[in-house]
């Protein structure tokens, strides 16, 4: 596995908002290669928002975050995949056609079938996209972070509506993963299961930093 | 990386994506109408109708250019796996150029037969919207890049289309008409081709900056 190792994520007394609402202020954190941070807190609270600024698809008002290898900056658009919430799925196209154009853009080595077995969704390529379960979709966002072969995992509520052979994929995945060397970040209500390594839990609250614990 | 998303790009516009029939419905109503309003005096008219039709029917479809897959976060997650914003660009511009613009050119010649052209006005203005079809595609790319985080910017991006493509109307009809005296060696001809030129250099760079200004969440 060509995981890129030892990215670590440094975030610098950063603050983000949403409009004109200030979500985060002040924090300051680091995750190192092999951990994961559970980033919890009420709806709205600023979760996608952290992540979609880690991904830097949001810039910060202050402060900064950085991707870091051996000292050297890594641009986001290197070190990491992010699974969104709502995926960057086409409803015109089969599940087959989605997942292997990003398997062609990420230069994903391994086949279609064995990506889509590795997710349990084989024998479904000829599903459209319009048609899967919100549970199917969420494991075609999996597969896509494993097609990636990033260092760094930026998943949004990755349990949401999946069933407990699901809950198991994505733990043993992220075990897997974390296993490794990769890090990842994981935004969601409920905890998500890893063996082997325990998450350093981020509780966001209203309007002042989160402490890391 | 290109030919992958232009190949995604093809296959949604078959998938009825990219509202090819409707453009193409829009233009043949159109010329259709003017048919009948202007009565006897269409031929005279007929490069410029035709290319007012093609270029109201091409920015009909111009709020599915870059916005389905803004929303959906796919140009997002495309920059996030490393794809160049010029290489999306570029895909985008020639699909729209082959899925939008060229059936329009394509059924031109038809309707032209519908407002009694004759068979030189009728090749004058193909030839000139073949010409001019590389400025529509490139302004028609920076406007919807623009709007791209709009949810509804679909009249706006007319309004700011519009005037980019004054140049390109003027020449293009005056290529046309030019076409039945001097050919395809018409100065006219050569200006539009300049003038798509020009769109193309600009509009290039600046929609890939217009889709880095978006990338955020809309």
């Amino acid at each position: 596995m060509d995981v890129r190792h030892n990215i670590r994520l440094l975030i610098d007394q950063l603050s983000l908002s949403r409009g004109d609402r200030t979500l985060i202020h002040g924090l300051s954190l680091c995750v190192e290669p092999g951990q994961a941070l559970w980033l919890t807190g009420p709806n709205g609270i600023g979760k996608t928002t952290l992540l979609l600024a880690c991904a830097a698809l949001l810039s910060p008002d202050e402060g900064d975050i950085r991707w870091t290898s051996e000292d050297r900056n890594i641009p986001a658009n290197q070190a990491l995949a992010y699974a969104a919430h709502r995926g960057p799925e086409r409803s015109e196209l089969r599940l087959g056609e989605e997942l292997s154009f990003w398997q062609t853009l990420l230069n994903d080595d391994m086949s279609l079938n064995d990506r889509l077995t590795s997710v349990g969704l084989q024998d479904r390529d000829d599903t459209p996209v319009a048609g899967l379960s919100a549970g199917q979709i969420r494991r075609l966002s999996l597969a896509r972070l494993m097609a990636s072969n990033r260092a760094a995992w930026l998943m949004d509520e990755p349990l949401s509506g999946l069933d407990v052979d699901g809950r198991a994929l994505v733990t043993e995945t992220l075990s897997q993963h974390l296993a490794r060397g990769g890090l990842a970040i994981i935004a969601s209500h409920q905890p998500v299961p890893i063996i082997g390594v325990t998450a350093k839990k981020l509780v966001l609250e209203p309007a002042i930093s989160g402490a890391a614990s | 990386m290109i030919r992958v998303i232009l190949i995604r790009e093809l296959r949604l516009a078959a998938r009825g994506a990219s509202g090819t029939g409707l453009s193409l419905a829009f233009m043949a109503l159109f010329i259709l109408l003017c048919g009948i309003a202007l009565g006897g005096s269409t031929p005279a008219l007929g490069p410029g109708l035709l290319w007012l039709a093609a270029t109201l029917s091409a920015l009909l479809g111009l709020d599915r250019f870059y916005q389905t897959d803004q929303q959906t976060g796919a140009l997002a997650q495309m920059h996030l796996a490393g794809t160049t914003g010029l290489s999306i660009v570029i895909a985008k511009c020639i699909s729209f150029a082959l899925t939008t613009l060229l059936p329009l050119i394509l059924v031109s010649p038809f309707l032209a037969l519908l407002i009694e052209m004759t068979g030189t006005a009728i090749t004058g203005t193909v030839l000139s919207l073949l010409i001019g079809a590389p400025a529509m595609v490139a302004y028609a790319s920076v406007t919807a890049a623009l709007l791209a985080g709009q949810r509804s910017g679909g009249v706006l991006a007319v309004i700011l289309t519009a005037p980019l493509l004054i140049p390109v109307l003027i020449f293009g009809t005056e290529a046309a008409n030019a076409f039945a005296t001097d050919g395809l060696g018409a100065v006219q001809f050569r200006m539009l081709a300049g003038l798509s030129f020009i769109a193309v250099a600009l509009g290039l760079p600046t929609s890939v900056a217009a889709l880095a200004a978006n990338r955020g969440p809309s």
